[in-house]
């Protein structure tokens, strides 16, 4: 027993895998992690909102543009409300935006990717062609037109940014189904007796899954950027202001509040960067280097 | 066309293909046939071997028979009757239903034809499900079943493994347990061992001819292994440039091979059980280009005992013996050896 136990640690070490192996793994994972950890602070903190701040960020107050203080972490704006809280539940607004036309456009676009690229031919052909007129619409310009004549209520807003943004995704499925198609593990499923849709959903679509992922991470950012976009043009939703909105607000003020900008600044660009990096890093693991946007 | 060899007008044959026709074309426009008239009969529990060198159109004939010639081949001509119903006329719905369930197929290379991210029980469950109405605890018992019976250990645990947990022979296994999983009539099994070493290969050979005895399920093997024809198959179909240039009984095509081909192939493979110490032989050049076939017989240029007519006309398939036919003008029997 005692010479088994001994022997332990030194099978456990074996297991951990060469060293090479771990350096790579880390070289892939470092990206995820930083990518992470910049995506954690905002997202946690506008999960937590209430329990961060009791400040109501609607409430107007005659404390106008007071800088940053214990009061109001990140001060206030020209209307007196705590920008604090005006960030922290703005986040709200940007994340759920993204996630949820992510959402639409992921898929769409793995829909439409995996039947062009499963039954190729005429099928093929069409949704390609279709892929590319929604390729070369100028998506913020189709956007801004969309939400100017729909007006820009948060759904309206969600719905036109999913719809505008599952080309990415759509062709990188697509190139998936191409050689997937030609596995022979799918011939072998077809030769079962499978049917398409079987084979598309069952075996195909959790090979295509990693690419769904990191095309998601990306999209979502891409998302939020838009819609802030959308915003900082005066076309948000003013009842419900994101991070964008609040920017918009912020122009007017930037000499005179610098923390107006600074902190809804701050907050997207670590948001984006976070999720660019966790999708970057999960090509990299995914070996899917060429992840179009 | 002479039809000589009377297993061929068999009417209880299990499988039966006439005269088929395998085209394909290139974007030139340009046709070859993959498979130029082929006919042949699998009877119910039979084991039938198709040999022959790679493009000799063994493997599209094959495919032929589940409706899935490779892109962007088409098939031109023939019938393939099936329980007595042709395949090739047959509407696409009830192809699929029979696929799996009354014909099914094992592939060359296992590391390929099972899905990487599906475990291998839940592959082996869903060739089940497709074609049984059961209870997931029912197939479950019924995929722990098909693993014993095919030789796979510890097969609870087994089960839950993926694909890259198998070694290679494990997952032929596992192929061939997905293939006779719903007991099918015919299974069809293309180079099965290609991809294994030998002394897997002899396992993959037992287990099969194990599931041919114990279930009847016929066998249509096709492979460039002479050996493994002589361990399984009781009757032999020699292919070569899309045509079947012999066939017969193992025995005779073993001992009495009547095409230069067949005789020549035989010679080029080691043998460990005769004492005679004949030079292998390698068979000169190159397998015909399926684009620029010779107009006579299609061995010819490769044949050490042409003659002048072989060059002129093709011969046809003739009798030479029981169940035995080849398609030469000369015939081993009456060949001169080559000098």
């Amino acid at each position: 027993m005692a010479e088994s136990s001994a022997a332990l640690p030194e099978s456990a070490a074996l297991g951990a895998g060469t060293p090479t192996r771990r350096h790579r793994s880390f070289a892939h994972n470092a990206s995820t992690w930083v990518g992470l950890g910049l995506l954690g602070i905002p997202l946690l903190a506008a999960l937590c909102a209430p329990l961060l701040t009791g400040a109501d960020p609607m409430a107007l107050s005659p404390q106008t543009l007071r800088a940053p203080a214990l009061a109001h972490l990140m001060g206030t704006d020209d209307l007196g409300r705590d920008v604090f809280s005006r960030v922290l539940y703005g986040g709200r607004v940007s994340l759920i935006v993204g996630l949820t036309s992510a959402l639409i456009a992921i898929t769409i676009g793995t829909a439409v990717g995996m039947v062009a690229g499963y039954f190729e031919g005429r099928t093929d052909e069409v949704l390609m062609r279709i892929t590319e007129i929604f390729q070369i619409i100028p998506r913020f310009l189709l956007a801004i037109v969309v939400v100017a004549l729909l007006g820009g209520g948060i759904v309206k807003v969600i719905v036109v940014i999913g719809v505008l943004g599952w080309v990415g995704t759509a062709r990188v499925v697509r190139a998936q189904l191409l050689v997937l198609r030609r596995e022979e593990f799918v011939l072998a499923a077809t030769l079962g007796g499978a049917s398409a849709w079987r084979i598309l959903t069952r075996h195909i679509l959790p090979n295509v899954v990693p690419f769904i992922i990191v095309s998601a991470a990306l999209q979502t950012g891409g998302a939020i950027l838009t819609e802030s976009f959308l915003s900082f043009l005066g076309l948000g939703d003013p009842s419900r202001p994101s991070w964008g909105l609040l920017l918009q607000q912020a122009q007017l003020y930037l000499q005179q509040a610098w923390w107006m900008s600074t902190f809804p600044g701050l907050a997207l660009s670590m948001t984006i960067l976070g999720l660019n990096l966790v999708g970057d890093g999960l090509a990299s693991k995914f070996g899917a280097r060429k992840i179009a946007r | 066309m002479t039809e000589t060899a009377p297993s061929r007008t068999d009417a209880k044959a299990l499988l039966a293909i006439e005269g088929l026709v395998v085209e394909f074309a290139s974007a030139q426009g340009e046709t070859f046939r993959a498979s130029d008239g082929v006919s042949l009969t699998v009877a119910a529990g039979e084991v039938v071997a198709i040999v022959g060198e790679s493009g000799s159109g063994k493997s599209v004939t094959a495919r032929a028979i589940l409706r899935l010639v490779p892109h962007p081949g088409r098939v031109r001509a023939g019938k393939i009757m099936f329980q007595g119903r042709d395949l090739l006329r047959m509407p696409r719905e009830q192809v699929r239903e029979l696929r799996g369930r009354d014909i099914a197929m094992v592939f060359q290379d296992p590391m390929t034809s099972l899905n990487p991210v599906l475990r291998v029980g839940a592959q082996i469950g869903e060739a089940i499900a497709l074609h049984a109405r059961l209870s997931a605890s029912a197939i479950g018992a019924r995929v722990l079943d098909l693993l014993r019976r095919v030789g796979i250990p510890a097969t609870a645990e087994r089960a839950h493994s993926f694909p890259h947990e198998y070694s290679g022979g494990m997952r032929q296994r596992a192929m061939i347990a997905m293939g006779v999983a719903n007991s099918p009539a015919l299974l069809i099994a293309d180079e099965p061992t290609t991809a294994l070493d030998v002394t897997i290969q002899d396992q993959i050979i037992t287990l099969m001819r194990d599931l041919n005895r114990a279930s009847g399920t016929a066998i249509l093997l096709i492979t460039h292994n002479v050996a493994l024809v002589a361990s399984l198959c009781t009757r032999v179909l020699v292919m070569y440039a899309g045509r079947i240039v012999e066939e017969g009984p193992t025995e005779e095509i073993f001992l009495s091979p009547q095409h230069p081909y067949t005789w020549s192939l035989l010679r080029s493979v080691p043998r460990v059980d005769t004492k005679d110490k004949k030079r292998l032989l390698a068979i000169k050049g190159q397998p015909p280009n399926p684009r620029d076939l010779p107009p006579g017989c299609k061995f010819e240029p490769r044949c050490p005992f042409a003659i002048a007519r072989c060059r002129a006309s093709e011969p046809a398939l003739e009798t030479v013996g029981a169940g035995h036919a080849a398609r030469c003008f000369v015939m081993m029997k009456n060949a001169e050896a080559p000098a």
